[in-house]
């Protein structure tokens, strides 16, 4: 198989420059095992934590390296990419977390939970509908902390037939399974069921868990229901995420990009400094390309691993950086020194291989060093600008 | 103030030893209250390999030992059925050991009345899989697995029936004495800060290691030497027949199945007592246990490990040698009136978590005798503990598999685990099938008030996912029953960082992986890295 521009890795690194290459006219794909940590992010994306000046990070930093003084940009042409693929992010909003902790983001899809978008809506009253039986969303916790600012809460909860069928095996409810039965006649009962418990409100809060059978369930949930409703996120897997990520996959194919889904790259062929090809363990035939991107992930996602004694790059074997000194921190809530292990990379982002630039080969997202994403809130802004920034000079 | 309440007995410490004899005065008909600093089961039997002994292991070196563990050994399959797992166990010769060596240790075990036989390496390599195939002699014993939580959690249960008082969280600050005898407890109270007093005809000092520092509180020198012990849980049950070296004792010579994993340990090296209420894993200690038990069973090799752990043993100076390089084995039993010219304190120490019932009845047959009523006797090694009731009671038909996980740790009283709604069968831990239902019966009826103590209850995050999807769940769950959402995302930051610090001596690989996750999940989509908690766990 012969591409202009194979991607290494489906979520969002990888999705956004495939998007932005197929957009361009180059013949691309995606090579995903179908995992991605877009299915685990709640509807928001972060750039930077406020409290972080962007000049101060260090020279290694992606964001360094993109250069301070082009961040606003290509912010601008992520939303724009976003908005072209149908789904609509309000940016500098302030979510609620499931357990009521209070969080500003870069992005926040719209009908989202948001402290500005509910108020806007003018409303005093809110009703908080959770479901029966489903453990990952707490509206006591919400209700919590809407109550500091300033909002009268009720908490109730909802049943329905097809809820209850899924219940009686007590591990399927999960979101994403909930999400999965749910069939448009479910979707007016839903509306029905939570008109019922809003009669005295102003305003919804439901768990985000429609959206994984389309973007337009997600949209028709809000309409149907006669009183404003925003969906908060529930904990652990999410379906907005799952939904985003389903969209992102849709917009890549609609402008001719190739999935190659559910394999992983185990090997690469190199000669006179640049990469020819890869093999993956589901295909007979090597995948060649003039570019190559390597957005594989980070540890969660198997881009990189973690052995004993060193942290290698497990698809082409590529060189990394790891910080000095003992790689975690005993408080798990604090800054993780192994976030900022990762791909070492020249400051184009080409990758480094035995200390030499490989040409055609480029890291984006969360593989690459330097960043520690989870403390500084910026795993999505680098996976989006990373890969736009790359995109851009292909 | 408080009315001070009088006892006939107070026992100091929630662990098996202290669970043992509080059940033990309690079914003799005395009134006993049991004292523990934090929940029960938080030191060395909450850390321990979980090994039901057959003795074999100490037939060659130490024969009274040997035989005191086969009778307990025998004693706890019938009285704390639901406890034990009847694993059987095999002692392996490899090729590097001296196979001469076998035929020593069957006679010893033999002489102690442990059943041991030599059977052909291929039966044994047939019988259990993942054993060395290099071996080249097997011998097998009747070694278990026990769970101390459940055990320990058995003896209080019935304690309490039988009249005794329990306080947790309760730490143990002075004595209340006269010239030359303890009169009772001051204690306060971790939860509410309440200081509270209690009296007693007798003390008794059943506090693992730190009996050392009760005792001198007492006034009285009771050498103890900690000695740390380190030991790897992996996150498969690679093994179903524990796993011994045909040797003498070494370290890291024991894999332990129990329930859904196994267990490699365990190490033995003095420490000091400034760090035996935050023990670290060392990679040195790592290194030894995954080498010798990669010896055992190959698969150890590939296999994720879930965490590590270390307990402290308390190893007791024998009394006629003061320099304290002589060290006591077995069971010690102190009566400091005639010892020290203190009355109504005793310290029951030594021992191991299987022979906690005969240490039990050592201490309680002293209590009596002190108390003046010595006719009363011990008849623990034939009662059941609940859960192991051997009464025949309406078979229930068991139709899902979290009631057949609730019955495996809780025995008959799985019976009271609410299961009529929907709700109340929801599923809190995925890993290993506890339900809403479970959860609720352990706060309603076994009052447990944190997360830790859930854990402890019905093993909670204990599981492969390490709490990393269902402590949330549970914290919702106390926080119905408790309102107050500030504490309970301490309490959630607090477990979570209990559970990374077993994590991290072992963090590479999937550990990495799924911690990387977790710290997602909690510090950003919680947003609990916001929080600023410097919370250390003050619960062990």
């Amino acid at each position: 198989m012969k591409f202009d521009s194979v991607i290494i890795g489906g979520g969002l690194a990888g999705l956004t420059a495939g998007i932005s290459l197929a957009a361009k006219g180059h013949n691309t794909a995606i090579i995903a095992t179908g995992h991605s940590a877009l299915h685990f992010n709640p509807g928001s994306f972060g750039l930077l934590d406020s409290n972080i000046d962007i000049n101060s990070l260090a020279p290694g930093h992606p964001y360094s390296k993109i250069g301070a003084q082009n961040i606003t940009a290509l912010t601008d042409h992520a939303h724009a990419l976003l908005s072209d693929t149908g789904l609509n992010f309000l940016k500098d909003h302030s979510n609620i977390t499931p357990m009521g902790i209070v969080q500003t983001s870069w992005l926040t899809l719209d009908g989202m939970l948001t402290i500005e978008s509910l108020a806007a809506t003018g409303a005093k009253d809110l009703t908080i509908v959770g479901i029966d039986g489903f453990l990952d969303f707490y509206p006591r916790f919400i209700a919590s902390a809407l109550q500091k600012q300033g909002y009268n809460c009720i908490v109730s909860s909802i049943t329905t037939d097809t809820l209850g069928r899924l219940r009686s095996n007590p591990s399927e409810m999960r979101a994403a399974n909930i999400s999965r039965i749910i069939t448009a006649a479910d979707l007016d009962t839903l509306a029905r069921q939570i008109n019922a418990q809003a009669s005295n409100a102003d305003a919804i809060i439901f768990p985000a868990i429609i959206g994984l059978n389309g973007y337009d369930q997600f949209k028709q949930l809000r309409d149907k229901v006669s009183k404003p409703l925003f969906y908060a996120p529930t904990v652990g897997i999410s379906v907005t995420g799952m939904m985003i990520a389903s969209m992102l996959k849709g917009r890549f194919t609609s402008l001719g990009g190739h999935m190659l889904k559910g394999q992983s790259v185990i090997s690469g062929t190199f000669a006179n400094n640049r990469l020819s090809s890869v093999t993956t363990d589901k295909l007979d035939d090597t995948i060649k390309a003039d570019n190559f991107i390597l957005a594989a992930g980070s540890f969660f996602s198997h881009g990189l691993k973690a052995l004993p004694d060193r942290i290698v790059e497990p698809a082409l074997g590529l060189d990394t950086e790891t910080p000095d000194g003992p790689l975690c921190h005993k408080d798990l809530l604090s800054p993780q020194p192994f976030m900022k292990a990762g791909l070492a990379s020249d400051p184009s982002f080409r990758c480094l291989r035995a200390r030499s630039a490989v040409e055609n080969l480029y890291g984006a997202g969360a593989i690459l060093s330097s960043a520690d994403s989870l403390s500084e809130n910026s795993g999505a802004g680098i996976a989006m600008l990373t890969a736009l920034h790359i995109a851009n000079k292909l | 103030m408080n009315p001070i309440k009088h006892y006939d007995v107070i026992v100091i410490g929630g662990g098996a030893t202290g669970a043992g004899t509080a059940r033990d005065c309690a079914l003799r008909g005395l009134k006993v209250l049991l004292v523990e600093r934090h929940d029960f089961s938080s030191g060395a039997t909450g850390r321990n390999h979980g090994l039901l002994h057959s003795g074999a292991r100490y037939a060659v070196t130490d024969q009274e030992s040997a035989t005191e563990c086969i009778k307990e050994n025998m004693t706890l399959r019938r009285i704390a059925s639901h406890c034990v797992e009847e694993t059987g166990g095999l002692f392996i010769t490899l090729p590097e050991d001296d196979l001469a060596y076998q035929q020593t240790f069957i006679d010893a075990c033999r002489k102690a009345g442990i059943e041991a036989d030599a059977i052909d390496p291929g039966l044994a390599r047939r019988l259990e899989p993942s054993v060395n195939p290099s071996i080249i002699g097997a011998v097998k014993v009747p070694d278990g697995s026990i769970d101390p939580f459940r055990l320990t959690t058995a003896n209080v249960i019935d304690a309490q029936i039988h009249g005794a008082d329990i306080l947790t969280h309760h730490e143990v600050t002075d004595f209340i004495r006269s010239a030359d005898r303890i009169e009772g407890i001051v204690m306060t109270d971790s939860l509410t800060g309440q200081t509270l007093r209690a009296t007693a005809d007798v003390t008794v000092n059943a506090a693992g290691i730190w009996g050392h520092l009760i005792a001198q509180k007492a006034g009285v020198t009771v050498k103890m030497f900690p000695a740390k012990g380190a030991l790897l849980v992996f996150g498969h049950r690679v093994n179903n027949i524990v796993i011994n070296r045909c040797r003498k004792p070494a370290n890291a010579d024991i894999l332990v199945p129990g329930d859904t994993v196994c267990v490699i340990g365990t190490t033995s090296d003095r420490v000091d007592f400034d760090s035996i209420d935050n023990m670290e894993v060392t990679p040195g200690e790592v290194d030894i246990l995954l080498r010798e038990g990669i010896k055992l069973a190959p698969s150890l090799a590939t296999t994720r490990i879930l965490r590590a752990y270390a307990g402290v043993r308390p190893l007791v100076a024998s009394d006629n040698d003061p320099s304290g390089r002589s060290i006591s084995r077995g069971i010690v039993c102190l009566d400091h009136a005639s010892r020290d010219g203190l009355e109504g304190f005793i310290t029951i120490t030594g021992g191991k978590l299987m022979t906690y019932r005969l240490m039990a009845q050592w201490a309680t047959d002293m209590v009596c005798r002190k108390l003046g009523r010595p006719e009363i006797k011990c008849s623990t090694a034939s009662l059941p503990l609940p859960g192991s009731d051997l009464t025949p009671k309406a078979v229930k038909t068991l139709h899902t598999v979290a009631q057949k996980a609730a019955k495996g740790r809780h025995g008959n009283l799985a019976d009271n685990i609410p299961a009529a709604t929907d709700t109340d069968r929801s599923m809190v831990c995925e890993c290993e099938n506890v339900s809403a239902g479970e959860i609720n019966y352990a706060i309603d009826r076994l009052h447990i008030q944190s997360l830790e103590g859930l854990r402890r209850r019905t093993r909670l995050g204990m599981g492969t996912c390490q709490g990393q999807l269902c402590i949330c769940r549970a914290a919702a769950l106390l926080e119905a029953h408790n309102p107050c959402a500030q504490r309970h995302l301490d309490q959630i930051a607090s477990f979570v960082n209990e559970r990374w610090k077993g994590i991290r001596p072992v963090a590479w690989g999937d550990a990495l992986s799924e911690a990387q996750l977790t710290a997602w999940i909690y510090g950003h989509q919680l947003g609990l890295n916001q929080l600023k908690t410097t919370t250390e766990s003050n619960e062990i």
